[in-house]
This record gives C-alpha cells, sequence and structure tokens, in this order.
C-alpha cells in the first residue's frame, strides 16, 4: 500500500432541484501517505465533508475513484469499514439516556472489540480526557464540551489505522480545543504507521497538526503542501501595516503601487490616524510607498510586518479571505 | 402587551399548520386527521355487533358515537400538543428559541393548541358524515339542536385546552417516550367521561371523578345536540341549563388548574435544566 | 461466515439490544406509558362489555388484546420509526461507516425491542387478570408457545423491514405511524373477535401478524376461546412462521437498498427532510 488514502478525478454532485445540480467536490486527487496527519482546509461548503463522507463508505462518488488503505471505498467497503473511524464537530451521536462509558463501549462492540480490551481502552481514554468522574453521567446531561471529549473517545478507542476527523474542534472552548490538539499530536507520534485526514476551517490548527495541507475552495483542490512549502510560495514579503495620519478615507495610495496586494483600510479613530492594510511578495516596494504616502500629505505614525501565512496564502489562491466574517 | 400576545398566538398557529400539514396536500392531511377518530367509530361498531345484528339501529350506539366523535376533539388536542412538545424539543431541537421569545411560551403551546382544535372539527364533521351514510345513524342538520351546541362547543373546546396544557407542561419534564402517555391520555378520559358507556358502570369510586370532569358534561351536551337523551341516568336528569352551567364552572376550574399547572411544570424543567434536553435512545 | 465475522456481528447485536433493554428501562415513566395506559384503555372496553352485557369471556378477549398493544407499539415507535430517529440524532451516518453489519442493527433493536414489549405484555396480563379476574387456561402450552414466540418474531421483523421502508419515506413515515395505531387495532380485532369483520375484511386483517397470532393466543389462552377464532393455532402457526421469513428476507433487502440509496443521493444524513 503506497498511500493510506488516495482519491483519483474525484466528482460528487448533487441534485438541488429538477435540472439543477451542484458540484460539490471536483475533479480532486488526493495522495496521504501512511504515518501524515493530512489536512484539508477550505471555507464553510467548500467540499471537505463531502469527500471525507465518500471516504468513509457514506457516499458514493459520482465520478472518479477513492481508496482507503488500498481497498476501493465503492467496491470494498466492507473491507475498508473496520481500518477506519470517524469524529464529527458538534456531532451528536450516540444515546442520551446512556452513560458515557456505555455509549463509547457500544460502539466499540460495533467494530467488534473484545469486552476486555473495550474495557480496557476506555478507562484509559477517560482517564486521558479527564473523564472518568463523569464516566457514570448519562450523556444527555454533558456539556458540548465533554460531549466532544467523548466522541473523540470514540473515534480512537478502536484503533483506527486512518482516522478521519471533520472539524473536531469546532465550537469547542479553547482549553478543550488545545487538549484535543495535545491528544491527536500524541497519538500520531506514538502510532507511526496510522494515519490522521483532517478537515478545518482554522488556519492555525492546520499549521499545527499537519503535515501537509490540501485547500480546497467550491470543491476544487488548489493547493497542496506542507504549511511551509505552502507560506514560502507567497515570497519573502509579508502582510503590512501602516499608521498614517490623517486617517486615509480609500487605499488609492497604495493601489498604484505595483506588486501591492489586498488592500483594505482597518482601525481609524475617524480623524487623526488609520491603517491601511496591504499585503507584499517583497520589500523591495517599502520605500516607493512611504515616498508615496509622504507627497501624498500623511505622516507615517507606525509600521507592522507579519510573515505570510496560510491565510494570506489562502487570500491568495482563492481571491477572498477563510473567515469572511473576521 | 395584548398585540404581542396576539401575534404569538397567530404565530403558534401558523406555524403549527405549517409543521402539521405540509408535508402533503390539504385534503390528504384532513382525511389523515379523520382516519383515527374514524377507526374509532368503526371499531365500536364492530364491538356493537357483538350483542346486535344491525347496530345503526340501535339508539344505544348512536349514543356512543355521537359522544365519541366529539370526544375525538379532545383526543386529538391532547396527542398533537404532546408531538408539538415533542417534536420541537428532540426533533426539530428549536423549542430553546420558541423558549426564548419575548411571548410568554404557555401563549405560544395555546397557539398550537387551537390550529390541533380547527383541524379536530374537521374530522369531527367527517366522523358524522360517516356515521350518516354507511352507517345509516339518524343524523340529519334539522335534528341538531345549534342553540345548544353554540354554548356547549367552545366550553368543551376550552376545558379540552385546560388538560391539554396540564399534559404538555408534564411532558416537559419527562423523557420522550412519555409520548406514549400523551397519546394515551385520550384512553383515560375515555375511560371517566361516560363516552363509551354510562357512567354509572364505572366502580363507584371512579363515578365522582367522571362527574368532576367537564369533558363528561360536554359530551352528554353533545348526545343532547343530536336528541340523544337518557344514555346517562344521572346526567339525563340535569335540565340543559344546570348541565351547561356545570359545564362552565367546570371548564373555568380546569382551565385555572391547566394554565397553572402547566407554569409550574415550566419552572420544575427550567429548575432541572430540562427545557430543550434530548432524550436520545 | 468466520469467526471474527460472527463475533462482530453478535458484540454488536448484543450492543444494540442493550440500548433497548437498559436505556428503556432507565426511565420508570414506561411503568405508566406502557403497562399503565394499555391497561386502562382496556379497561375502558371492558366496561363498554359490562354496559351491553356480553358474556364474560369478553372481557378476557379484551385483555388479551390490550396485552398486545406494547407489540404494536413497540413495532411501530421503537422499530419503524427508528432509523428515521437515528439519522436525526446522527448516528446513521456512524453506523454505516462501522464494519457491523446492518443485519446486526436490525437485529439488536428487534430483540431489545421484543424483550421490552414482552416484559410489559406479561405486566399488563397480570394486571388486568388480577383487576378483572379473567379465567385463563392453558392446555397447549407447547402450541401456545409456539404461537406467541411466532407472533412476536413476525411483528419485529415487519418492524425491521418497516424501519428502512420508513427512513425512504422520511417524515411521512412518523405521519403513518400516527395513523396506523387506531386503524390496526380495529383490523386485528384487538377488543372484539377477528370473525366480526366479515370474511373480505379479515382475510385481508390477516396479512397483519398481529390479527393471527392474537386469534391464536385467545384460542389457546381463553376458556371457550375456541368458539371465537378465525383458523387454527396450528394454521395460524403457520401462517406467522411464513410471515417471519418473508418479512425478515423483506427487511434484509430493504437495508440494503436504503443503503445503496442514501450513498448515491446523500440522504443517509440529510436530517429534517
Amino acid at each position: 500500500m503506497d498511500f493510506a488514502i488516495e482519491t483519483a478525478d474525484l466528482v460528487r454532485t448533487f441534485k438541488i432541484k429538477r435540472g439543477e445540480f451542484l458540484t460539490a467536490v471536483d475533479r480532486v486527487n488526493l495522495q496521504v501517505k501512511p504515518g501524515e496527519v493530512f489536512g484539508l482546509l477550505g471555507p464553510n461548503g467548500a467540499g471537505k465533508t463531502t469527500v471525507i463522507k465518500i471516504l468513509v463508505t457514506l457516499l458514493y462518488p459520482t465520478s472518479g475513484r477513492a481508496f482507503v488503505a488500498g481497498h476501493d471505498v465503492v467496491r470494498e467497503a466492507e473491507a475498508v469499514r473496520p481500518l477506519i473511524n470517524m469524529v464529527s464537530g458538534g456531532e451528536t451521536s450516540g444515546y442520551g439516556i446512556l452513560n458515557v462509558r456505555e455509549n463509547i463501549w457500544m460502539f466499540s462492540q460495533f467494530y467488534g472489540m473484545p469486552g476486555k480490551l473495550a474495557k480496557e481502552r476506555i478507562d484509559r481514554y477517560l482517564k486521558r480526557f479527564e473523564m472518568t468522574g463523569d464516566a457514570a453521567t448519562k450523556v444527555n446531561r454533558l456539556s458540548t464540551g465533554m460531549r466532544q471529549k467523548m466522541n473523540i473517545i470514540r473515534g480512537f478507542v478502536t484503533d483506527p489505522q486512518i482516522l478521519f476527523l471533520d472539524e473536531p474542534t469546532l465550537g469547542l472552548d479553547v482549553h478543550i480545543a488545545r487538549e484535543v490538539r495535545q491528544y491527536i499530536r500524541e497519538w500520531i507520534a506514538e502510532k507511526k504507521d496510522h494515519t490522521i485526514l483532517l478537515t478545518t476551517h482554522y488556519m492555525a490548527e492546520a499549521e499545527e497538526l499537519c503535515d501537509r495541507i490540501a485547500i480546497i475552495d467550491n470543491g476544487k483542490l488548489v493547493a497542496c503542501d506542507t504549511p511551509a512549502a505552502l507560506r514560502a510560495t507567497m515570497g519573502e514579503g509579508g502582510a503590512f501595516t501602516l499608521t498614517l495620519s490623517p486617517a486615509p478615507t480609500d487605499t488609492t495610495l497604495v493601489d498604484q503601487i505595483p506588486d501591492v496586494r489586498n488592500a483594505y483600510l482597518a482601525k481609524s479613530d475617524g480623524r487623526t490616524t488609520g491603517e491601511l492594510r496591504f499585503t507584499l511578495n517583497s520589500d523591495a516596494r517599502l520605500p516607493e510607498i512611504f515616498a508615496a504616502a509622504t507627497q501624498a500629505g500623511f505622516a507615517v505614525r507606525g509600521f507592522s510586518k507579519r510573515e505570510h501565512d496560510l491565510e494570506d496564502l489562502f487570500v491568495k489562491i482563492v481571491g477572498r479571505r477563510l473567515h469572511e466574517d473576521e | 402587551m395584548t398585540r404581542r400576545l396576539a401575534r404569538a398566538i397567530v404565530a403558534s398557529m401558523k406555524i403549527g399548520w405549517e409543521i402539521e400539514s405540509n408535508w402533503t396536500n390539504v385534503p390528504l392531511y384532513i382525511l389523515y386527521e379523520a382516519v383515527r377518530p374514524l377507526s374509532l367509530c368503526i371499531l365500536l361498531y364492530f364491538l356493537y355487533k357483538v350483542v346486535s345484528a344491525s347496530p345503526g339501529a340501535d339508539p344505544h350506539f348512536f349514543a356512543i358515537f355521537i359522544g365519541n366523535a366529539f370526544f375525538m376533539i379532545f383526543g386529538a388536542l391532547a396527542s398533537g400538543l404532546s408531538w408539538a412538545i415533542i417534536s420541537d424539543r428532540e426533533h426539530y431541537q428549536i423549542i430553546r428559541y420558541v423558549y426564548i421569545a419575548p411571548a410568554p411560551f404557555v401563549w405560544t403551546v395555546i397557539g398550537r393548541a387551537v390550529t390541533l382544535l380547527a383541524v379536530a372539527l374537521t374530522s369531527v364533521l367527517l366522523t358524522l358524515l360517516v356515521g350518516r351514510w354507511p352507517l345509516g345513524l339518524p343524523i340529519s342538520l334539522g335534528g341538531v339542536r345549534w342553540g345548544l351546541l353554540a354554548m356547549s362547543l367552545p366550553l368543551g373546546l376550552a376545558a379540552a385546552c385546560g388538560i391539554g396544557l396540564f399534559f404538555a407542561g408534564m411532558l416537559l419534564i419527562t423523557a420522550r417516550h412519555s409520548l406514549l402517555l400523551a397519546e394515551g391520555v385520550g384512553g383515560v378520559f375515555l375511560l371517566l367521561c361516560g363516552v363509551l358507556y354510562p357512567t354509572t358502570y364505572l366502580p363507584w369510586w371512579l363515578r365522582p371523578l367522571a362527574w368532576l370532569n367537564p369533558l363528561t358534561h360536554w359530551v352528554e351536551a353533545s348526545r343532547r345536540v343530536f336528541g340523544v337523551t337518557g344514555f346517562d341516568k344521572p346526567l339525563g336528569a340535569l335540565p340543559d341549563w344546570e348541565l351547561l352551567a356545570i359545564l362552565l364552572v367546570l371548564t373555568v376550574v380546569y382551565l385555572y388548574i391547566g394554565w397553572k399547572s402547566f407554569l409550574w411544570f415550566e419552572h420544575r424543567a427550567k429548575r432541572a435544566g430540562k427545557i430543550d434536553q434530548a432524550t436520545n435512545y | 461466515m468466520k469467526m471474527s465475522s460472527l463475533l462482530l456481528w453478535l458484540r454488536a447485536i448484543k450492543a444494540r439490544a442493550y440500548v433497548r433493554v437498559i436505556g428503556g428501562n432507565r426511565e420508570l415513566s414506561w411503568v405508566i406509558t406502557e403497562v399503565g395506559l394499555p391497561v386502562i384503555s382496556l379497561s375502558a372496553y371492558i366496561f363498554i362489555y359490562r354496559s351491553l352485557g356480553a358474556p364474560r369471556i369478553y372481557e378476557g378477549l379484551v385483555v388479551l388484546g390490550g396485552a398486545m398493544i406494547p407489540f404494536w407499539v413497540g413495532v411501530l415507535w421503537s422499530m419503524a420509526t427508528q432509523f428515521y430517529w437515528e439519522k436525526e440524532m446522527g448516528n446513521l451516518d456512524l453506523f454505516m461507516a462501522s464494519p457491523m453489519p446492518p443485519t446486526a442493527l436490525l437485529l439488536g433493536m428487534a430483540i431489545g425491542g421484543m424483550f421490552m414489549s414482552l416484559m410489559r405484555t406479561l405486566f399488563v396480563i397480570v394486571v388486568g387478570v388480577l383487576i378483572f379476574h379473567v379465567q385463563l387456561s392453558i392446555h397447549q402450552p407447547g402450541l401456545l408457545t409456539l404461537v406467541f414466540l411466532l407472533t412476536m418474531t413476525s411483528l419485529f421483523s415487519l418492524g425491521m423491514a418497516a424501519s428502512s421502508a420508513y427512513f425512504m419515506v422520511g417524515r411521512v413515515g412518523m405521519r403513518l405511524n400516527q395513523i396506523l395505531m387506531e386503524p390496526i387495532y380495529l383490523l386485528s380485532g384487538l377488543y372484539f373477535p377477528v370473525t366480526h369483520l366479515g370474511r373480505i375484511l379479515v382475510a385481508f386483517a390477516a396479512l397483519i401478524p398481529l390479527t393471527l397470532g392474537l386469534d391464536g393466543v385467545r384460542q389457546l389462552v381463553l376458556v371457550g376461546g375456541a368458539s371465537l377464532g378465525f383458523l387454527s393455532p396450528r394454521t395460524e402457526a403457520l401462517a406467522l412462521a411464513a410471515m417471519t421469513t418473508v418479512f425478515t428476507f423483506g427487511a434484509v433487502r430493504l437495508m440494503r437498498l436504503l443503503e445503496q440509496q442514501g450513498k448515491q443521493r446523500g440522504t443517509m444524513s440529510l436530517r429534517w427532510q
């Protein structure tokens, strides 16, 4: 088996209305190696979950092929299922009337785990996630965070060869999200040949956890590489903030400078100073920008530079920010 | 405040109608609503065949049929309200948003109840039609005492609302499967209200419960609307005005109890954190 | 079937049945809903018979009919609608993505459900017999056990088949359930001898396992019950066995169809349909 996960020209369309179709996944080609934490990064509706659903045998592709652990997900679904597990963010799985231990046990039995082994692992995971005291709590009494920790345990308890994590930290508080990320790192470090496919729209999470990242937008794979390599494609420049007085009213000052991209007005006190933000692929244009500001009658009150991150890359490739509301 | 309440009730009625009916077209929905009461009436017909070759010609069966047809309004309300609570809480999981809206929750529940009552009345009409033609019961427009109907029906519906509120409130603090409890509430009252047999057939210790129930008097009044008298000896002895006065007093008492208990259950549910808790099993 | 597959199958059945048995009993309100209410309901019909001056045997007939209510309620509400609920709760996609064979899911639900309904039915019979002094006489215990077991298996295999069928029609299934209560009580002769329905209707009603099962049990348990029967209990046992086979086969086929359609249309986890 060369790849833990492999897709070839994967396409999935959904019928919306009569004669109207939505292409959720559009000729996606992925190759994930065993032992990798592979991130699928994209905004809501990009097609990340659809890709996962196909890979976990819940959905047929419209065309193209997908393989998990070398098995075709359509023709050999029965061979795929014992090797995988899946956890989604915000999921409400299980039965509220059962307690935490019973719920995890039930799912472990759906994977055929021997009772003793299941008990041992459940105890170990409950301890690891500081949930031993909640083992006998009914699931419908758990908070969102605790419930998601239970789901995470459910995903890991069967020791899957390939684990699909679909936005696993969605809606969690900072502390629990950090705890979950920490465990993902521990697990993959311990299980060298195991693989994780992680979807997220949190850039920092993707950068922190993933060996490689694929950026997906409108169903299309638009980039795929290591976080460092992806950042490197942005060049030596970065994201700049220029604090000017008086406050600029538009971005024309920098729009005329070649290589400046994504300029926008940020903070302004309305009268005296305002921030102008933009990205540059190279620092070489900076003197030209300072000169233009002075010439236009602005005084430069501040200046800062931030190295390119994946958010900038996303903007560069897709043409908009990942979190448009931010 | 009054305008806001009125708006909440109207909105609940509309939402209730949409949720209840938008899975199909209106005629099919009305037929669907009538299937249960019709089945029960036909069940009674076959049951009656144990003692009578032609139940349609038997005044005793006519009394049972009319009582049951009207009583089904209460059954539909009790089960419909319970469904509204359970489906909003467990299925659509929107009860928390309905709950935090500015209009008091109890009024939105009443709004849903009004929609259910309107649909149930249509079912009664269909049931009476089936009673008239296939079953051959002596039902005619000319024989209906409209004045008595106009006075007793609103009181009966209000009493049904009061009892419905009590059970809807109870569902706020119980698990999903207590839906069957609500479904079965109709059965309990069917037992107690002299619908299928005179209240004198109840054990002596249950009779006061029947006589203190507004539905019992409403069912008796509904029978009189169709000219049926003497089915239940103690109730039959009451003149119309006395029957209506008792019905009025009991309706007011039951509405008050239903209202207060709903608020009490709501308070309990909040204290126990059960307002929006899903059962999931 | 390989040993590991067999073990997986058995473990999955046990785990799904566990939810039914343990979860279903954890909220004690079932005593009221699933025992109290059928008893109250059957009481109403007993009082009708008393008011009509019907022979005492009809009271026993009603108690046994009322005792079967938990089975029909279980089939409709705990089996037929279950996949729909599982999907709405977010469980179905996890079940389908697990290596558990779908038949294990169906059987787990059915076995747990049968156990629960059986407990409730026995409760209703005991309470009914004690309150109304119904005279029971078991003269062919072997045949009675067979008819009763086959009634359970045929009903729950019908439930298994219905669970997939209901899933495909979505919310309409819930509506269907609501209106199937009373009509089935009517057609299965829950409160009167099914022969009263007349030949044509009773032939149609015999397609419902509850009709034949109840009729058979009544003949084998009530004093003088044979006089009210439709077919002989042996014939009814055969018919119930045939129904169990057909419904189980149908359930497996429908489940496969559900899985195929769900994967093709993407409806496996599409909520609030």
